[in-house]
């Protein structure tokens, strides 16, 4: 708050006495606190800086005296038209301020948010040079971490990269010294990280090779927040010993640099690395033919002066056909991704940023020519007015001025008003945008975003206000004056009035139809039927004991541990069904896909590979997966019988056409499987992920060892039920651990968080558009019918029944809606490809999405005709006819 | 004769006088709110400080940057020989028009 009073009154003030000003009101709240508390300093800034927007007129026309008498006439000119505005047509000026204001706010607000997250350059000097290598899983799925053998593979043979470095975030960790320290969260970055990055630090130094050793690693580089956080900025932090608690081992460490504000690494979505520790692999990390591999670890190069991309791209790939030809296909398939790290950071929110952003462009030009429209129409009921002025002598330049100031003056007021929104506005966005964007802790009002709303608020004061001016300068006004009524004009305004409705009706228009299929995109993703029923469903992984027991007890424990646990857990009140499965959860983002051979059709591989699944018995009942043809899985399905298999209807018609696929055998891991059963298909990766073919195996039959994802049906509220799972299972677990359990529909609600949040916005924007354009024809029509009294009049005692006459007014105002909606969404339909990937079960083809919309305008046209159209209608000619 | 100072104008000057050496925006504004309880902005005191220093009443002298002002620096005033005659010029006419007027002011 602080900050912000100050930067308006610093704002406020000619730049002449800015220091000194800032400096004594600085000075001033310093003197206050000490003296009557902080919050009574604070109260004493906030009326100060209510003087100072009072004062500031003054302030600025009491500048140099050559400048004085333009900034004087100029701001007499604003105050004059404040007490006009504020005086007459109260109604029109307060509806125009108060559109204006909103649109900014809406327009700040998301090119803030928009600007950090998605446009704003990374940290980094030279960063467009900065390359992110990557692991994708799936198709089109998020992007992971390398493995560390792969980027050793690729530091040691690429040539395009002036240096590769990589960064494994490690999570929260604790850093004591003393009375300093804190939770801290750690990554571990290899020693050239910032050398690649090209970061000088702020103070001490980076890493150096020698950090690298083992022994010697024990250098800390904290990062600027951390730094001021946790050792309150003091610069005799260099070379100051901690301990680093990691649970309970506890290691001496030395602090040797801090890096400059707002660097860091990686840059990702949650809470950001503030402390880096050298990365030392250990000997399997560095080993090719390592089985056991993590994908952890965020991979970043800076390109070679004069090498691409796309070289890049290809030099990586090459190097990773050539270690598979040296030590075999460790990895099941290729999924590395070599993107600028600028995309890797963003991502595929920017698409929908950028989406945002262009929506609420077009939601600030509604207001700004609906603005223009009510400030035109004003000016038009005055034209007596302002011709009397100039009967008495006004210049036509002075009566624009006159004019503009009124423009001015409403965007100077709006403009104050919206500041002051956004600032509330951004703190608003912060906390309701979804997880999974990196850079949220930068978002901010930005000084260039302020200075750009004000610019374009002058703008579209001066314009809407001089408009109207420039109109009236084309017109006799001797003519107005002495034809004592505005039928003439009247009519020539309402024609450039007609041109300003139909602009807004189009840009409505255009926002209404992106609207509408951001809306039913989300609709559709949420009402999908992803194969299972994700209410009620609760996942937690167990692991009966650490993994250096040997493998072969492990695989013997396996069934025992799996019937003490589900036999705990199904005991467990409020648990319906509970089944076990090997892969990752549902909605989790992971799979494990296998190769298998189909009789007729030969071994599987590639992209045909199956998802692959083993299971028990109940797991389909637990996850509401219906069972097509066959069985499912029985207690008879053990180890030592014949193995069972079941796969997925989309497997079933596309590699057993025509026949039944039950009881047909495959072979899958080089044994001999039954096929006994068809299930629905799944989309256990939500309802964006691809159907995949998918086989299901008995658990017991492919035993890895005692740990598996439990999934539970509850009968009431998953959340009440999970903690009891929870302890239920504990007494089974020898040193082993049960994760916290996972809620399925709050994943979901977490995976489709963008789009939620998306559909939530641009209905916003939408429903603001509607209002204003509503707003916009109502003035209009009400408007043309004033101006129309007379020949309304006319027409009546010339035989005209009020139905002859309420249609007249409600076709003028459907007529123009008409041209409006079709020019809108035929632009809408032009740009509706360039955001094809955001659109989702819903083609942006669509015809019923148009015409849905060009209806939903035609009845708003209607609607907001309709009161003046009535009025017209109850028009008493003879009243008409007198009427000025 | 020059004119006379206005009311505001008055109250500025009679606080140069008061604050000699020490006389700077923050200190103005400290003063007259203390003394008469007027709630004013720093920068009006600034505007007032500047008209009387292009009547040629004071002047101004920019000081060294202090930290507890974040580095900003001073711009100082004090009131030259014909702000100090215009003062004493007001006053007079004052102290002229409430002559032997005292006790009914007071009793207003």
């Amino acid at each position: 708050m602080r900050r912000f009073c100050v930067a308006v009154i610093s704002w406020l003030t000619p730049s002449r006495d800015r220091e000194w000003v800032i400096g004594d009101t600085v000075e001033e709240l310093e003197v206050l606190e000490h003296r009557i508390g902080r919050a009574a300093a604070n109260r004493w800034l906030r009326s100060e800086m209510r003087r100072v927007i009072v004062q500031a007129p003054r302030h600025w026309g009491s500048t140099s005296r050559s400048r004085r008498p333009f900034f004087r006439s100029v701001s007499a000119d604003v105050r004059d038209a404040l007490r006009r505005l504020t005086r007459t047509q109260r109604g029109t000026t307060t509806l125009a301020l108060a559109i204006l204001a909103l649109t900014m706010t809406a327009g700040i607000t998301t090119f803030s948010v928009v600007d950090a997250v998605a446009l704003r350059a990374l940290p980094y000097p030279g960063s467009d040079q900065l390359i992110a290598i990557g692991w994708r899983g799936q198709p089109g799925g998020r992007i992971d971490g390398v493995t560390s053998q792969d980027y050793f593979s690729w530091r040691e043979s690429t040539r395009s990269f002036s240096g590769l470095a990589g960064a494994i975030p490690e999570g929260q960790r604790r850093l004591e010294s003393g009375a300093l320290g804190g939770d801290v969260t750690f990554a571990r970055a290899t020693a050239n990280l910032f050398d690649v990055l090209n970061v000088q630090p702020a103070l001490g130094r980076t890493f150096h090779v020698d950090d690298e050793t083992p022994g010697r690693d024990n250098v800390i580089v904290l990062t600027h927040d951390a730094w001021i956080r946790s050792f309150g900025g003091d610069p005799g932090v260099i070379g100051r010993s901690v301990t680093f608690v990691r649970g309970a081992t506890r290691m001496p460490h030395v602090i040797v640099g801090v890096l400059p504000a707002g660097v860091t690494y990686p840059l990702r979505a949650g809470p950001q690395v503030e402390a880096f520790r050298p990365y030392v692999a250990t000997p399997a990390e560095r080993d090719q033919t390592s089985r056991g591999r993590a994908y952890a670890l965020h991979a970043v190069g800076r390109l070679r002066p004069g090498n691409t991309l796309e070289g890049a791209r290809a030099e990586i790939e090459q190097v990773i056909a050539s270690v598979r030809a040296t030590h075999g296909t460790v990895r099941a398939d290729a999924g590395t991704v070599v993107l600028p790290l600028h995309d890797r950071v963003v991502g595929p929110a920017k698409s929908w940023l950028v989406l945002v952003l262009a929506a609420v462009g077009c939601l600030v030009l509604v207001g700004c020519v609906n603005v223009a429209s009510l400030l035109l129409a004003r000016a038009v009921i005055r034209h007596k007015e302002l011709a009397t002025r100039a009967a008495l002598g006004a210049t036509r330049g002075q009566l624009a001025r006159i004019l503009a100031a009124e423009g001015l003056a409403i965007a100077f007021v709006s403009s104050a008003a919206a500041l002051v929104l956004s600032y509330w506005g951004v703190g608003l966005a912060k906390a309701a945008l979804p997880d999974g964007l990196a850079r949220t802790a930068d978002i901010a009002l930005d000084g260039r975003v302020l200075v750009a709303a004000v610019i374009a608020a002058v703008v579209s004061g001066l314009l809407a206000g001089g408009a109207p001016a420039w109109r009236l300068s084309r017109t006799d006004l001797f003519d107005q004056l002495r034809s004592g009524g505005g039928l003439i004009g009247g009519q020539r305004q309402a024609r450039s009035l007609g041109a300003f409705l139909v602009a807004e009706v189009a840009f409505v228009a255009v926002l209404l139809v992106v609207t509408t299929l951001v809306v039913a995109s989300f609709v559709a993703i949420t009402t999908m039927d992803l194969g299972f029923e994700r209410r009620n469903v609760i996942a937690l992984f167990v692991e009966k004991s650490g993994r250096d027991v040997p493998r072969d007890q492990q695989r013997a424990e396996a069934a025992g541990f799996f019937e003490d646990v589900l036999g705990r857990v199904r005991a467990v009140p409020g648990v319906t069904h509970v089944g076990l499965i090997d892969s990752s959860e549902p909605l989790g983002g992971g799979s494990t896909t296998y190769s298998l051979v189909i009789p007729g059709i030969g071994e599987l591989n590639g992209a045909d590979m199956f998802e692959t699944r083993g299971v028990s018995p109940e797991y389909f009942a637990a996850m509401g997966l219906r069972l097509l043809r066959g069985r499912t899985f029985t207690s008879d399905d053990r180890a030592g019988a014949p193995r069972a298999a079941i796969i997925n209807e989309l497997a079933a018609t596309r590699y057993f056409p025509g026949r039944d696929p039950i009881g047909e055998s495959i072979e899958f891991r080089e044994a001999p499987a039954q096929i006994v059963g068809i299930v629905q298909n799944v989309r256990m990766n939500g309802p964006e992920a691809d159907l995949r073919t998918e086989l299901y195996v008995p658990l017991v039959q492919w035993p890895h060892g005692p740990w598996g994802r439990l999934i539970v049906r509850t009968a009431g509220a998953p959340a009440a039920t999970a903690a009891a799972v929870r302890e239920a299972i504990r007494p089974a677990l020898t040193g082993g651990s049960v994760s916290e359990p996972t809620i399925i529909s709050d994943a979901f609600r977490r995976l489709t968080a963008d789009r939620r949040f998306n559909a939530g916005l641009m209905t916003l924007f939408g429903a603001l558009a509607v209002v204003i354009g509503a707003i916009g024809i109502y003035g209009t029509m009400a408007f043309v019918v004033a101006q129309g009294t007379r020949a309304i009049g006319l027409r009546m005692a010339l035989g005209a029944t009020r139905s002859d006459v309420l249609w007249s007014v409600l076709r003028a105002s459907l007529w123009r809606v008409g041209v409006g909606a079709a020019v809108g969404v035929l632009a809408a339909r032009g740009l509706a490809d360039l955001f094809t990937s955001l659109v989702f079960g819903v083609e942006t083809t669509s015809l019923a999405v148009y015409a849905t919309v060009a209806a939903c305008l035609a009845a708003i046209g209607l609607g907001a005709a309709f009161v003046p159209a009535l009025r017209a209608s109850r028009l008493d000619p003879l009243a008409a006819l007198r009427a000025e | 004769m020059p004119d006379f100072p206005g009311e505001f104008e008055q109250l500025v000057l009679l606080a140069l006088l008061r604050l000699g050496e020490d006389a700077y925006g923050a200190t103005v504004r400290r003063e007259i709110e203390a003394r008469t309880g007027r709630q004013l902005s720093i920068s009006a005191v600034y505007v007032t400080l500047e008209r009387l220093e292009q009547k040629g009443l004071v002047r101004s002298w920019i000081g060294e940057p202090t930290p507890q002002r974040g580095g900003r620096r001073r711009k100082h005033f004090a009131l030259l020989s014909a702000g100090a005659r215009t003062l004493k010029m007001s006053h007079d006419a004052y102290l002229g028009m409430t002559a032997g007027l005292e006790r009914r002011l007071r009793t207003l």
